[in-house]
């Protein structure tokens, strides 16, 4: 069992999210916003400058003339995509090259945070809901209680298996039988000390059940994410020790009038935007496949 | 074992293979929900993998038209006509099928590896074909490899590999 102390000590000594990427998170909201300011917060952190240019010059993008600068990528693909790009560029920063525990490579890891922010930018669409921040950062941040306990559960890794081949259990309940916690509640602390928005704490803490999280105006944004993320796993992004048992809360997809043939629609028309991104971000970062 | 070899041709998301070079192995990763078809004709060596990750193509006619193997029941057709092109006889061929995974407490609503694997049967119905090996639903994800000198199938899941064929 690990104690709350103990995770409080562990989120300090792993990288935290960069201020630029808070900074970010806080201009795509804003209407005022211009491609200046955009460029003002990033320009000064040169590796994401060249990251960002190496991908509006990728094949994602295919555009005739070479990018030579944020303000032009930003004129060129749009605030909102530019900034997608980058919060997606800090978050790598912060993937260790392999997550124990979870049996997860940083590559795996980062395709299946994309692939969750992908989908859950497509459900909030569809669905016009009304969410407090950027689906696609929400998505992308929702599992990262995992950095901070993967070295814990590696410590019972032989254990995982035996206790999912109980088939009614999910493998959060696992975590909890195994550590006291689970990576979901330990996402909200990290959102807490990296001082990430309240809404997407709320969507670390109640991803796989929403109905745990106390009800709040967050609530739209945590129900995207969750079906998100067992979409992600559904299409294969980023299995982990604990494959697909996940639960999912049928009382969601029905209120939100979601058929079979609809989650069906939604991963269709995603799936070419997650392999893009996620290609464009890992070859710029250089993370080995 | 096969998932080792260095001489793997991948078989993405989406996309399907066919291989006659005995010394390769067909390998796809991180089977969910989607399903790897795989075919093999002993006696020519021609090996074949399909990672399809939807059942209906009616979902998406333009996805469709683009990538056709997204798709279960335009991929598995596309699969046998390329061995056929390839050399394969109809006749000779096995075939198997791993994945289609599901999530926990899956009913209708959310039940994509089912949906799949049922697609699946029916297009093999349709073509007069049966499946000789199948490692399919429960709530573990795969990878599986297909050896093209041997036929040999390994499916690894959660750290355990073990021989379909």
């Amino acid at each position: 069992m690990i104690s709350m102390d103990a995770i409080l000590k562990r989120t300090k000594q792993i990288p935290s999210l960069s201020s630029s990427a808070l900074r970010l998170a806080k201009l795509v909201k804003d209407p005022d916003s211009t491609a200046a300011h955009f460029e003002a917060t990033i320009k000064p952190d040169a590796a994401l400058t060249v990251n960002l240019l190496k991908i509006a010059n990728s094949a994602y993008f295919g555009f005739s003339r070479e990018v030579t600068s944020v303000k032009q990528a930003v004129s060129l693909i749009g605030l909102r995509q530019t900034c997608d790009f980058a919060m997606g560029m800090l978050f790598g920063r912060v993937v260790p090259e392999r997550i124990p525990g979870y049996e997860l490579k940083a590559r795996d890891f980062w395709m299946h945070s994309i692939a969750t922010g992908v989908l859950a930018e497509r459900i909030c669409l569809d669905l016009h809901l009304q969410v407090a921040e950027v689906p696609f950062t929400a998505g992308l941040l929702h599992d990262i209680g995992k950095l901070v306990i993967g070295n814990y559960l590696a410590e019972s890794a032989g254990q995982i298996s035996i206790r999912l081949e109980d088939t009614s259990k999910d493998f959060l309940a696992v975590e909890r039988e195994l550590l006291g916690v689970d990576h979901a509640t330990v996402g909200a602390t990290v959102a807490e000390v990296w001082h990430i928005p309240e809404a997407l704490a709320h969507v670390c803490r109640g991803h796989h059940h929403p109905g745990e999280v106390p009800r709040s105006p967050h609530l739209p944004l945590v129900e995207a994410v969750h079906i998100a993320n067992l979409l992600a796993h559904a299409t294969g992004y980023g299995a982990d020790v604990g494959g697909m048992a996940r639960s999912f809360d049928e009382e969601i997809l029905n209120r939100h009038g979601l058929s079979a043939s609809k989650l069906e629609e939604i991963t269709c028309q995603c799936v070419e935007k997650i392999e893009g991104m996620g290609q464009a971000l890992l070859a710029a970062a250089g993370v080995k496949a | 074992m096969a998932m080792d070899s260095e001489n793997l041709v991948v078989v993405d998301i989406s996309d399907f293979r066919v291989c006659k070079d005995p010394t390769q192995t067909l390998i796809t990763y991180s089977l969910g929900s989607c399903i790897a078809f795989l075919l093999y004709d002993p006696v020519r060596r021609i090996g074949g993998m399909l990672h399809s990750v939807l059942p209906l193509a009616q979902v998406s006619a333009e996805k469709a038209a683009r990538r056709p193997a997204m798709f279960t029941d335009r991929g598995v057709p596309l699969l046998i006509e390329l061995m056929l092109a390839q050399g394969a006889k109809k006749g000779d061929l096995r075939s198997s099928v791993i994945g289609a995974g599901i999530l926990i407490g899956s009913s209708n609503l959310f039940n994509i590896g089912q949906r799949n694997f049922t697609a699946l049967r029916k297009v093999l119905w349709r073509n007069d074909m049966l499946l000789d090996a199948e490692d399919v639903g429960g709530s573990r994800s795969r990878t599986v490899a297909l050896h093209v000198g041997t036929g040999k199938v390994v499916v690894r899941s959660q750290g355990n590999e073990v021989e379909l064929i």
